[in-house]
């Protein structure tokens, strides 16, 4: 009968979370359009120098938002507006040298807003890396570019 | 034995097909519930209009929630949400922004951002704390505001 009585509560805490939602209701699904890649700073001078790059699965949920997620762990979102899509990127990483010891960590938030036909623009991308100490923050702006992945 | 044998094969078989629902369901179960707006109460204090957030709601059905949308008409914004302890929404919201200009003349105001909200999930009313690093002009600046604020049905 306790059994009983733990089962039961377990299936009303389910269904409470499982039926809890904002207070909206549910409307269309989520759907996975493809990938997007996109390279920076192609017009700088650093020539030998291999370019940031990406690669971001997309998911819609309307006309004009849109979820991305990257290799890598990258996530964000893009909003059409007009003729253009702004895009919000984030992303943590770490390394580790060849002894196993920490080299480095950091994570960065990208800005990138491109032209939704020609589909290049500018990113700002700001770079906090808090190892090896002491922390440091950058920024870096240039130009950018998406791209078909398969090209 | 040989009974054994039989046994554990067809419970491992019988598990599978009860789990395999279960991993097609969570590919299937990704749903848009609708947006979503919130106000500061600092805001709210001034008579201040929200400023233009709507957040996508999205939910694979575990408790958590993905949340996407567009802060202030245009700025990307993305985060996520779960089901807290004592009946709590828990946000975590970021987003970055440049405002034009360049960097070499020193005129590009940029900056990224980070909102912890804890949100009462029947009243919709709670904290946030929101740092926000604005990374050039220089010097750096990082600015902490912590209030209150209150989740509601967008228009």
């Amino acid at each position: 009968m306790k059994t009983l009585g733990r089962i039961l509560s377990i299936v009303v805490i389910i269904m409470s979370v499982s039926l809890f939602p904002f207070p909206a209701e549910a409307q269309d699904d989520v759907k996975y359009i493809g990938e997007v890649c996109y390279t920076l700073d192609e017009d700088s001078a650093l020539s030998g120098i291999a370019l940031p790059m990406g690669r971001l699965g997309i998911l819609s949920f309307g006309p004009n938002y849109f979820i991305l997620s990257g290799r890598g762990g990258s996530m964000g979102t893009a909003v059409l507006s007009g003729n253009t899509i702004k895009i919000s990127l984030n992303h943590s990483a770490d390394s580790y040298s060849s002894d196993g010891s920490m080299g480095a960590t950091w994570f960065s938030a990208m800005y990138m807003v491109v032209d939704a036909q020609t589909l290049k623009g500018t990113h700002t991308t700001m770079i906090v890396q808090t190892k090896p100490e002491p922390p440091k923050i950058s920024t870096h702006k240039g130009s950018a570019r998406l791209y078909s992945c398969g090209q | 034995m040989k009974m054994s044998r039989c046994i554990f094969p067809m419970i491992a078989l019988f598990m599978i097909l009860l789990l395999f629902p279960l991993l097609t369901e969570a590919q299937d179960d990704v749903k848009y519930l609708g947006n979503i707006c919130y106000i500061l109460d600092s805001d709210e204090l001034l008579g201040k209009p929200p400023a233009g957030v709507r957040i996508g709601v999205m939910s694979f059905g575990t408790g958590r929630f993905i949340l996407s949308g567009v802060l202030a008409g245009i700025i990307p914004i993305n985060g996520s949400a779960f089901i807290g302890q004592n009946n709590t929404i828990v946000i975590s919201l970021y987003y970055s922004f440049d405002s034009g200009g360049s960097l070499e003349s020193g005129s590009l105001s940029s900056s990224f951002s980070v909102i912890y909200m804890v949100v009462d999930a029947q009243t919709l009313k709670g904290t946030h704390t929101t740092m926000i690093v604005q990374t050039t002009p220089e010097p750096l600046s990082i600015k902490t505001q912590r209030g209150g604020v209150r989740l509601f049905l967008c228009n």
